[in-house]
């Protein structure tokens, strides 16, 4: 059987045996399908028949005196009389005189009330006197309050009758008694507010739900995935078959690959349930009418789809994660504990952008989990851009890519496998790592995931501190992301992991021709990279951007512009994504796979989607030219070329760039054929040299 | 077809230096052959046995597997091994019938081949009467008879077994050995582990002595026999290994003070 087919062996096999579980099936379809309508129907006709059992009931309220009783009954009578908003209250109360206030305990009374008049300071000569209603109630005991509720309503509509007669006693002499009744309502209400909302009722619809559908989604994949995950990592070493399944001629991605899938099938499978459950549970019970009386909750089935596409990457992270963290675990119960501060730390960032005032925008768009949430949401809004879709998906992408490569290193382990055979520390301590020549797939793929974010964090942190200072912020950019996170840290990683330095950031001399190869290529990249940018033009802020930076940057010192713009980010990237992460996944026979992968990480971390076609494009020639030439010197030095030369000519030497065809915006522009021909030549020229090479740091 | 050269394995521990479960270790199993490695717990058996079928990494040494280094083409020698312990576990929730298929095809047997395979096994080893009962609900011999058709399922020309016949009752040990005994005689080489000293006499063509990590002494029963001059191998392999048994192959023949034992 091919190789990547028993991928499919493995999950067809997991998923039937993880389906004959019982505890898989009470999660996945006894919970949602039966538990839910039951519970919410339950709860909400509980809760419903409770209500209306508190109102229609009889209170004992207690008054000091029969004068007192008297009055509170011409209250309740005059309200009840005169007012129709008085038919809402249909409780009755019972009113008894005694005197003393009764205890909380006193379950035969409901409510205390005292009736007093009081004479108000103002008007002279006095006016008619102000009473005065206390009503004592246990706010903890909830016939008391239902009854103070039902009371208060009573009283409020008797104060309002109250004023309304005493407004057309006033007038009715001067206007007549038809008059008055219409006088005293305008001046009552002498404003009247409507609002009308420009929503349809499916976008009201569609807002209710992007408000708690996506943390239902989330919830109920973690419910769906966390049980498979242990059961297929700790609790195959558990029950004795891990051993079996690793002496297969099976490569260990392949194992985590098809257990993964499964755990994220389940996830998917379980929400999927959950979501088709509530929806059917809200259509059927007409309980949107419960939470709302004038928005209509239900699921539209066009929307569906979207929802089934939005917990796909959530659900696949989290699969990773899971897989990844249970792998370490020898048992059962470790696994479990290891997952708690997973799913925390799901659930919190998750919760935290339910918040209304959440936008998919900056820092939070490459968070995990919370990029997913908030996705969910804009997308039922259709509010979101093309952009937004394409980071949340890549960067999700990375993510689980990195837990699965983690996985794979921790899975099958041998201090995890066999107890007896030795502690972690093997996993972690220096001491106990044997030297190796360059990085695992999975040390390159989460050192790239890791410093993603923080590269991201350090561009927009340092734009709001530096706003204003191109040239400090691009400054201090060269030296937090280029030199701190691309240089120091993925030397300090290698150095740790006991790696080859010369092998794993390619030191090495390149032969004469990769240099020429490199001098032609960075002179003339730009031409086809022009060429491309101009079938997906940028959009008008981008452009707007970048000519006001070439009118700063034409301002400053031609140096400083190499030092920060080309010999900076060319040393620093190449460090990092053709130095380890290249070395690490290009490893074995996966040449390609490498080359590719890198290039997608590289244009990844540009972070502009008008570009990720020339920076994946650059990325490809950039790790081709590495791994032809051994070295990363040449493509160091195409890079520093490819970001200096067209920046250089464009903001110091305006006349150069006019002839050359460059006059707006430098990068998408149609070039005319005495620029495009030779340009291209040259280009071809250094690709066929490139390719000419004997590659140095080939397959081993 | 089995190589063993000078394996060094050691394990990191809580406290104090680094414990050496194997200590230089060299022998051969040729095809056609059965070896036995026998000693006590915690002699380094198992740890051999699993740095053979790829589970554990050697420290130093190499370990060969039909001319290929277990580390470097482990995905290539893994697939010449038929692996077996005592406590290996099979999958709870599918019968012998789904489980044998789902090796198979891990082994990268094609559909046809695959599906001979499982009826070969089934016929050989008896299994048909429980093929269909999920693998949580057989009696302990019938799992041992599935685990032995799951570690031959691809036909491997090397089978290496921990303690194959661990708590089996005299039915299936029977069997067991009887199914050994063929594979050999088909040309496989065969590797195991054992505490039942009495089986390895007569069903090993070969036996190595292991102690605290290090090979003591090597070669055929009768060889062994006549070195430590005993009678039977149990108590050889007391001689060997007991206390007071440091200079093993130096000390005297079985007298009249070990007939007490």
């Amino acid at each position: 059987m091919n190789q990547p087919l028993r991928v499919w062996s493995i999950y067809r096999k997991e998923l039937l045996e993880i389906l004959r579980d019982r505890r898989t099936l009470t999660a996945m379809v006894v919970i949602p399908v039966v538990l839910y309508p039951v519970l919410m129907l339950g709860f909400i006709r509980v809760a419903e028949s409770e209500q209306s059992w508190l109102s229609a009931q009889r209170f004992v309220v207690q008054v000091e005196d029969a004068d007192q009783a008297r009055r509170l009954g011409e209250i309740i009578e005059t309200a009840r009389s005169r007012r129709e908003e008085a038919e809402a209250v249909r409780a009755t109360f019972d009113i008894r005189v005694g005197s003393t206030l009764p205890d909380a305990a006193d379950a035969a009374v409901q409510l205390f009330v005292r009736i007093a008049e009081t004479q108000p300071a103002g008007p002279v000569p006095p006016g008619p006197p102000r009473l005065v209603i206390t009503i004592v109630y246990n706010e903890v005991d909830a016939r008391s309050r239902t009854a103070m509720e039902q009371l208060g309503r009573l009283t409020d509509l008797y104060r309002r009758e109250c004023t309304r007669q005493s407004l057309e006693d006033l007038i009715r002499p001067q206007a007549g008694a038809e008059a008055a009744a219409d006088f005293v309502r305008v001046i009552l209400e002498p404003i009247e507010v409507r609002f009308v909302s420009t929503a349809t009722e499916r976008q009201r619809g569609g807002w209710a739900l992007a408000q708690f559908i996506p943390i239902v989604l989330v919830l109920m994949t973690i419910t769906g995935s966390v049980y498979p995950a242990i059961d297929l990592t700790a609790g195959e070493r558990e029950r004795g078959t891990l051993e079996t399944l690793m002496v297969t001629p099976v490569p260990t991605l392949y194992i985590i690959l098809g257990k993964f899938l499964v755990v994220a099938t389940v996830g998917i499978l379980t929400a999927v349930l959950n979501v088709a459950s509530v929806a059917a549970t809200i259509h059927f019970s007409g309980l949107s009418r419960t939470f709302a009386e004038d928005m209509p909750i239900q699921i539209p089935l066009s929307a569906l789809p979207v929802i089934v596409l939005c917990m796909i990457p959530f659900a696949l992270l989290f699969a990773a994660i899971l897989v990844a963290v249970c792998s370490f675990a020898r048992t059962f119960k470790e696994a479990q504990n290891y997952v708690m501060p997973v799913i925390l730390g799901a659930l919190v960032p998750a919760m935290i952008v339910t918040l209304p005032s959440f936008r998919l925008t900056g820092g939070l768009l490459v968070l995990p989990v919370a990029n997913m949430v908030l996705l969910a949401r804009e997308l039922f809004q259709q509010t979101c851009t093309p952009f937004q879709v394409l980071v949340v998906l890549l960067t999700t992408t990375l993510y689980a890519a990195a837990a699965l490569g983690v996985a794979v290193r921790l899975f099958g382990q041998e201090a995890v496998v066999f107890s007896d055979a030795g502690s972690y520390r093997a996993l972690f301590q220096r001491r106990y790592f044997q030297p190796r020549s360059r990085p695992t797939r999975t040390a390159a793929l989460l050192l790239a995931a890791v410093l993603f974010p923080l590269s991201f964090y350090a561009n927009t942190g340092l734009n709001t501190l530096f706003g204003g200072d191109l040239t400090r912020m691009l400054a201090w950019l060269a030296v937090l992301q280029f030199v701190g996170l691309f240089v120091l840290v993925p030397l300090l990683v290698a150095a740790y992991g006991k790696l080859n330095l010369i092998e794993t950031f390619g030191l090495r001399m390149p032969p004469k021709r990769a240099w020429l190869a490199a001098l032609l290529l960075g002179a003339s990249c730009w031409v086809p990279a022009a060429q491309v940018a101009a079938w997906m033009p940028a959009s008008e802020s981008l452009i707007e951007a970048g000519r006001r930076m070439q009118q700063e940057l034409a301002a400053r010192p031609l140096w400083m512009l190499v030092l920060l713009l080309a010999a900076a980010p060319a040393v620093g990237e190449e460090w990092l994504f053709r130095g380890f992460v290249l070395s690490g996944l290009s490893a074995g026979r996966s040449r390609w796979a490498g080359i590719l992968g890198t290039a997608v990480i590289f244009a990844v971390y540009h972070f502009a989607f008008e570009r990720l076609v020339v920076t994946f494009g650059i990325g490809v020639i950039l790790a081709y030219l590495v791994l032809q030439s051994g070295s990363i010197l040449p493509a160091m030095l195409l890079h520093a070329m490819h970001n200096g030369l067209l920046l250089g000519v464009v903001t110091h030497a305006p006349s150069l760039a006019r002839r050359l065809g460059l006059v707006d915006d430098p990068a998408a522009t149609r070039l005319p054929p005495h620029v495009l021909v030779p340009g291209m030549a040259c280009f071809l020229l250094g690709l066929a040299l490139l390719v000419g090479l004997r590659p140095r740091r080939a397959a081993t | 077809m089995i190589e063993v050269i000078d394996l060094v394995k050691t394990f990191p521990t809580t406290a104090g230096p680094e414990k050496r479960a194997v200590d230089q270790v060299s022998f051969r199993v040729e095809r056609g052959e059965i070896y036995g490695l026998l000693g006590p717990n915690g002699a380094g058996k198992t740890t051999t046995l699993r740095i053979l079928s790829g589970l554990l990494r050697p420290t130093a040494g190499q370990a060969r597997i039909g001319g290929l280094d277990v580390v470097e083409e482990a995905h290539r020698t893994k697939q010449l091994i038929g692996f077996l312990t005592a406590n290996t576990g099979l999958y709870q929730r599918l019968s012998p019938r789904e489980l044998l298929p789902y090796f198979a095809d891990l082994h990268g047997l094609n559909r046809a081949t695959g599906r001979r395979r499982v009826a070969e096994l089934c016929g050989w080893l008896g299994m048909e009467s429980f093929m269909d009962i999920r693998c949580g609900a057989l009696s302990t011999g019938q799992r041992q008879r599935t685990n032995i058709a799951r570690a031959l399922i691809a036909d491997p020309p090397v089978l290496i077994m921990d303690e194959p016949t661990l708590g089996l009752d005299v039915l299936t040990n029977r069997v067991i050995l009887e199914f050994i005994r063929h594979q050999r005689d088909q040309g496989k080489a065969i590797l195991l582990s054992t505490h039942y000293l009495d089986e390895a006499e007569t069903l090993c063509d070969r036996i190595g002595l292991l102690h605290e990590g290090r090979l003591i002494a090597e070669g055929p029963v009768g060889g062994l026999l006549a070195r430590t001059g005993c009678a039977r191998l149990s108590d050889a392999f007391l001689r060997l290994v007991g206390p007071g048994a440091a200079p093993a192959l130096a000390a005297g023949p079985c007298g009249p003070e070990d007939a007490g034992r």
